[in-house]
């Protein structure tokens, strides 16, 4: 019994370890394959490029204005009471603010982005990897990563800041339809919000918008080229897009936070 | 060192394996410059897993596949892309590119690697799907093609750079008699006029009488090769009950003579 689960336990570490080993070399590919494309912007399809940002983040408007509206009311509605009995309840449009643009913003928009870009792209190239596609990308002598990922990673790019933003600006929005709603004025809570927000607070979430979109998009290609033979592999891949991601989003928001807090206290510009 | 004598293809001692199964157990051949080879054998005895072998998809765990006296298995990146160049491939289940039309998916090589203009490429592409009879479907998407097309394109896309060597997997399944027999007859152009080598996985007698130069037949119980020779000669001289029963056509009765040669 106890072997069994040391053996178990020792599988799945294996497993873990062999799957952040993978994780790297496709890193390693990715980053030769963008330096190559880089060299030789020709080769990029931009008219691809741009069809995959259109579904991507265009398309994804609306599941995030969505989720960034319904965010921002509940976090405003409910917190106006209990900043009331402070006489502070002004500071629910500073509250929201700091959440939406630091936080919430970019991870809701990453999951999303995993949910709707990171798994088609997976089961796009699974599919082309179970139908031998890929075998026969090879046999012509094309890199995989660099016919497939470069242009989704780089379109997964710029679509996330794009989305992001948006989210920022509909969480906010609907903290001051909350707040205007319970009888403040337009230029009182623009003022509160000019006073107490700065641009490093957007910065910080655009930084880590931009790293999201890489990661969602190359880790939904590489769930897609790992993908094994026949149907069913292609829902794995799919669901492995989406856990991994999600997973890696809130371990590199951990990192991102940490570094932004230390720099803050230390009373640099962030 | 390319003299016509020496074979094109040679497979030395190759073993096979998905993960600790093992499907070819130290399997030897040699394909010859300018001949119609064909490999038989069993749904699921290793036919297109020995294909992917021979095109250095697949790394071999013992063995070696040399093409043109260069060693293809194994060897560094910039040799393995020169002899890629000499190869075409037709995978069994097309594998055309689905955001492709037809004509794109058999350009796509010569973009890769020819400096050709755009109208002697879409030239090029137009004679090789006019060589097996879809020039007009060209600016189709593979999803709008039955599979017997799918195959055509593939094959089209296979010969798009002109390859010294050609592996085409199950080529005729899904085709009508017809068709069939016409691409059995480019085949034997390609390679009368052409020289093309051809190594061709099928299970079609008609076919295997009709291009076969030589044969070798796989079978799954051996891990090996369980007879190589001419068509004609395995059927009138079958080695033991499985080359006979394939041959002819029969259930197989009894497996008590199912030995290698
Ligand atoms: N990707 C894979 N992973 C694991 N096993 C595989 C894989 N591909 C094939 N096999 C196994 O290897 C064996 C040989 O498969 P292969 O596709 O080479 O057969 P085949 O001779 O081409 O059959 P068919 O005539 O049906 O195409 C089969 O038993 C199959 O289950
Ligand atoms: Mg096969």
């Amino acid at each position: 019994m106890a072997s069994t689960l040391t053996s178990t336990v020792g599988e799945k570490t294996c497993a873990i370890v062999r799957d952040l080993q993978n994780q790297v070399v496709f890193l390693g590919q990715l980053t030769v394959a963008l330096g190559q494309v880089l060299r030789r912007p020709r080769q990029l399809h931009i008219k691809k490029i741009l069809q995959i940002f259109h579904t991507a983040a265009v398309d994804g408007l609306p599941i995030v204005g969505l989720i960034s509206l319904l965010t921002g009311l509940i976090i405003s509605s409910q917190s106006v009471g209990p900043l009331k009995t402070y006489g502070a309840d002004i500071h629910v449009i500073y509250l929201v603010a700091l959440i939406m643009f630091r936080e919430l913003s970019p991870i809701m928009t990453a999951i999303l982005l995993a949910g709707r870009t990171g798994s088609a792209f997976a089961a796009e190239i699974g599919t082309m990897k179970v139908n031998e596609e890929l075998d026969a990308l090879k046999t012509m002598g094309l890199d995989p990563v660099r016919f497939l990922v470069v242009e989704r990673v780089i379109a997964g790019f710029w679509a996330m800041p794009f989305l992001t933003i948006y989210s920022m600006l509909l969480g906010v929005a609907a903290s001051f339809a909350v707040m205007l709603g319970n009888g403040y004025s337009l230029s009182a809570l623009y003022t509160e919000l000019t006073n107490y927000c700065n641009v490093t607070d957007i910065m910080e979430g655009l930084l880590k918008s931009f790293f999201f979109g890489v990661l969602v998009t190359g880790v939904g290609c590489l769930r897609g080229i790992q993908t094994k033979a026949g149907a069913a592999a292609v829902g794995q891949s799919t669901t492995r897009a989406v856990v991994s991601s999600i997973i890696l989003i809130i371990a590199s928001d951990c990192i991102f936070t940490f570094i932004s807090t230390t720099l803050r206290a230390k009373g640099l510009p962030f | 060192m390319n003299t016509s004598d020496q074979p094109i293809i040679s497979v030395r001692a190759l073993t096979a394996r998905y993960g600790e199964r093992t499907v070819l157990d130290k399997i030897s051949f040699e394909v010859k410059r300018g001949e119609i080879f064909v490999i038989l054998g069993g749904s699921g005895c290793g036919k297109s897993t020995l294909m992917k072998y021979m095109i250095g998809l697949y790394q071999p765990a013992e063995g070696e596949v040399f093409i043109d006296s260069e060693k293809f298995s194994g060897t560094d990146e910039k040799t393995y892309n020169r002899i890629l160049r000499k190869i075409g491939v037709m995978y069994q289940s097309g594998a055309l590119f689905g955001s492709m039309t037809i004509q794109e998916n058999v350009r796509l090589p010569m973009d890769e690697y020819t400096t050709l203009t755009m109208s002697a490429k879409n030239a090029a592409a137009a004679d090789k799907l006019a060589l097996v009879g879809l020039q007009d479907s060209a600016g189709k998407l593979p999803s709008e093609l039955s599979g017997g097309m799918v195959k055509r394109a593939a094959i089209a896309r296979a010969l798009s750079l002109n390859p010294a060597i050609v592996f085409l997997d199950e080529p005729s399944a899904g085709l009508d008699p017809i068709t069939s027999a016409g691409l059995d007859a480019t085949i034997i152009e390609l390679s009368r006029n052409l020289g093309v080598t051809f190594v061709i996985v099928t299970h079609e007698l008609a076919s295997i009488y009709a291009l076969a130069d030589r044969c070798i037949m796989l079978d799954a119980k051996t891990k090996g090769i369980i007879a190589s020779g001419q068509p004609a000669d395995l059927r009138d001289h079958p080695p033991n009950a499985l080359v006979k029963s394939f041959f002819h056509r029969q259930p197989l009765t009894d497996t008590i003579n199912r030995t290698p040669p």
